[in-house]
């Protein structure tokens, strides 16, 4: 008797069609046949977090492929806990970021058998683990650069570079395509591409979400600050005049405001610029300064935001390796000091700025030379300073993070 | 239309759809990735290697090797002299993109198949793009020492389209910034002021710190100042080379900046030079040092010449 296919029968197998071809489009887009993503990060057993401020950071020997993922709280770093080990490709530790609610660090890895070229253009992957081990899932692949998280912990962004076949500009072989990567496994969406920047810095979103920020430099030199809306429209955008140099850039918790680190001219400057709606062009306050004498070294001035995107926690190395910090409490006026102090480690000759827990009341510190080796933390402005401990000494140490366990 | 007629119709289109989907190439990929075979062959010892990279960079390879093109010389005229590439910078960067490992094996000495990363490239110098499955292609991921000089052939058309270094001598290592710089990648990816890559903070690289945190000509500079070590000795000569102030690498990047002072000597091997003057005045011509290949090349089908309109194809080491 011949096949005699009822209407309902095809409507199924239609949908069974298209539930292929979706996937088919949405493999193209993030898989990369041929290398097997199992079992290149892998979770240890699940983390009962305590309260309090946790560090999450990556440990690894310099000439190996794997690395461990630790957390710790900060007041007891001894007490370290393996969140996951990661397999990767010797020289490329990992890199990551915890959520802004601290219930995932998203996981940046090179694999083993990626290229030195591909290492930077497209052959990286991001996975997601839950802080407290309990979920694991690989992110998207195909990435050069993971970025900054969705205000709301919803989403993670990160880029890719295309090499252009007949590029316009010998200096811009490459077409930046920035995605963002939903933690509630849609496909990652293309939120703008750019062919035209010499330079791309993501920055993040608008407190909303319905705009993301990049700072981009044209083929003049010129600065600005661009906002994306959804579709990957431009919209709103900030010019960064007497910015040279960006050592680096850091827009506001509420995306309202953006930290330049400048060399210009033989120095280093903090600058502060408004992103507001209809904000006057030109930095709002220049908050440090200090002479560049050598800009291959460490950075003479610094500054981070801290959570609550009201203060700033600003540095200035010493000539002695003592490093003075400081946190300013922006305000309508002039910007006031709340707390001060100095510190030092024993073999850095200057301790550089790397994070502050979302209170405020930890401070993680790189000692340099050996940024890559030496991470410190530090109880507050003038508390006393412990390292972060290696297995050896000459093992990198990655920081992800800050879990506090209270805000979930 | 009844869904009889027109579901065969919509099979197809789905399928053919789907095949199309999945028969694109990522972007970003060469079309013809890994079209060549790998091939088996013995790891040479870094001995049997340092002397190949001697010879690739002063052209006397012979028929082992592609022969590059004429290279520019000259800033800011420009003429056209005998192709050169200063050993230290072959040393290095054969050593950053393969750790001189033309194959796959746990130890120099051993045999083994090509190395061939996930992008394709082919084997000590990581050579990708038309590695096609032909004659060409299997030397590339057979032979070292045309695999090397695939890697020159590679630099010296990034030199002649790269913005000039001191007065653009192919013999001064430091002039070859720009040129290394785009071996792996122009632009901003490799920009030592992209600090949203590269930690703004870094000490120079001394092979010690995350590969991660360094542009690629950083990798490079900092490799031949510090020469990995294979039982005990140091793989080459250190030379350590000078890097270009920060500062002076702005965005986008200038057409010319002065030569990084010291300078030094082409390869670490031959006499010592004196020191070139500040830029842009000339300077010497490359003198090509006939040297030996302590390995033995393969049987040759003929002396293969570098096509000029294959240049393009060449593009991505």
């Amino acid at each position: 008797m011949p096949f005699q296919p009822s209407r309902k029968t095809y409507t199924i197998l239609i949908l069974l069609l298209a539930g292929l071809l979706l996937a088919g489009l949405r493999g193209a887009a993030s898989a990369r046949p041929g290398l097997s993503s199992a079992a290149r990060v892998r979770l240890a057993a699940p983390l009962a977090l305590e309260g309090g401020a946790h560090l999450a950071w990556a440990e690894t020997s310099p000439s190996s492929t794997e690395s461990s993922l630790w957390v710790a709280p900060a007041a007891d770093l001894a007490g370290a806990r393996l969140l996951a080990s990661v397999t990767h490709r010797a020289g490329y530790p990992p890199a990551g970021s915890v959520s802004p609610d601290g219930r995932w660090v998203v996981i940046f890895i090179i694999p083993p058998g990626v290229d030195e070229r591909a290492a930077r253009l497209d052959g990286g992957e991001l996975w997601l683990a839950a802080s407290d081990g309990s979920r694991l899932e690989r992110l998207a692949a195909g990435v050069a650069q993971p970025g900054p998280w969705s205000p709301d912990s919803s989403a993670v962004s990160w880029l890719r570079l295309v090499a252009l076949p007949d590029p316009k500009e010998k200096q811009i072989p490459f077409r930046t395509e920035l995605y963002r990567s939903s933690l509630d496994g849609a496909p990652s969406e293309l939120l703008f591409a750019d062919e035209s920047a010499y330079g791309i810095v993501p920055l993040g979103w608008s407190t909303d979400g319905a705009q993301y920020l990049a700072a981009r430099v044209n083929m003049e030199g010129a600065w600005s600050v661009q906002a994306y809306t959804a579709g990957g429209k431009p919209g709103a955008s900030w010019p960064l005049p007497g910015v040279a140099l960006a050592r680096a850039m850091q827009l506001s918790p509420d995306g309202t405001r953006l930290l330049v680190e400048n060399a210009i001219d033989g120095e280093d400057q903090v600058l502060l610029f408004s992103l507001a709606p209809g904000a006057d062009s030109g930095a709002q306050a220049m908050m440090a300064s200090a002479p560049l004498a050598d800009a291959a070294g460490p950075s003479p001035v610094a500054a981070r935001w801290l959570a609550d995107g009201a203060r700033l926690w600003l540095f200035r190395a010493g000539a002695r390796g003592e490093t003075s910090a400081q946190v300013l409490a922006l305000g309508e006026n002039q910007p006031q000091v709340t707390a001060q102090g100095a510190a030092s480690a024993a073999g850095a000759q200057t301790l550089l700025p790397l994070d502050a827990s979302r209170d405020g009341s930890w401070l993680a510190w790189m000692g340099y030379p050996r940024p890559q080796s030496d991470v410190y933390l530090q109880t507050g402005i003038g508390g006393p300073l412990e390292k972060v401990p290696q297995a050896s000494p000459e093992n990198w140490i990655s920081v992800f993070g800050w879990i506090e366990r209270g805000d979930w | 239309m009844s869904a009889r007629r027109w579901f065969p119709l919509l099979l197809i289109v789905t399928l053919l759809a789907g095949a199309l989907m999945m028969e694109r190439p990522r972007s970003g990929q060469a079309q013809s990735a890994c079209e060549a075979p790998p091939q088996t062959g013995r790891q040479p010892y870094p001995a049997e290697l340092a002397p190949l990279f001697v010879s690739a960079g002063n052209v006397t390879l012979g028929s082992a090797a592609p022969t590059p093109g004429l290279i520019n010389k000259g800033y800011p005229t420009v003429t056209k002299v005998q192709p050169f590439v200063p050993c230290i910078l072959l040393y290095a960067v054969g050593y950053t993109e393969s750790a001189w490992y033309q194959f796959d094996v746990p130890s120099y000495g051993q045999t083994g198949e090509t190395l061939i990363s996930f992008d394709c490239g082919y084997g000590i110098m990581q050579i990708t793009g038309s590695v096609y499955n032909n004659e060409h292609g299997r030397r590339v991921a057979g032979e070292p020492p045309y695999n090397i000089g695939m890697g020159v052939v590679s630099l010296v058309n990034k030199w002649n389209v790269s913005d000039f270094v001191g007065s653009n001598d192919p013999a001064v290592p430091e002039d070859w910034y720009f040129a290394v710089w785009a071996y792996n990648g122009y632009g901003w990816v490799n920009n030592p002021n992209n600090t949203s890559r590269f930690e703004a903070s870094r000490p120079p690289f001394d092979g010690t710190q995350p590969r991660s945190w360094y542009p690629y000509q950083e990798l490079v500079w900092g490799f031949a100042a510090h020469p990995p070590s294979y039982q005990g000795r140091p793989m080459w000569p250190a030379v350590p080379l000078t890097l270009p102030p920060r500062s002076s690498i702005t965005n986008p990047v200038p057409d010319w900046i002065p030569r990084p002072l010291p300078a030094h000597a082409p390869c670490p091997s031959a006499p010592p030079q004196p020191t070139p003057t500040a830029s842009p005045t000339p300077t010497r011509t490359p003198t090509p040092t006939p040297t030996r290949p302590a390995w033995t090349p393969f049987p040759l089908l003929g002396t293969p010449v570098y096509l000029p309109f294959l240049e393009n194809s060449y593009e991505q080491p």
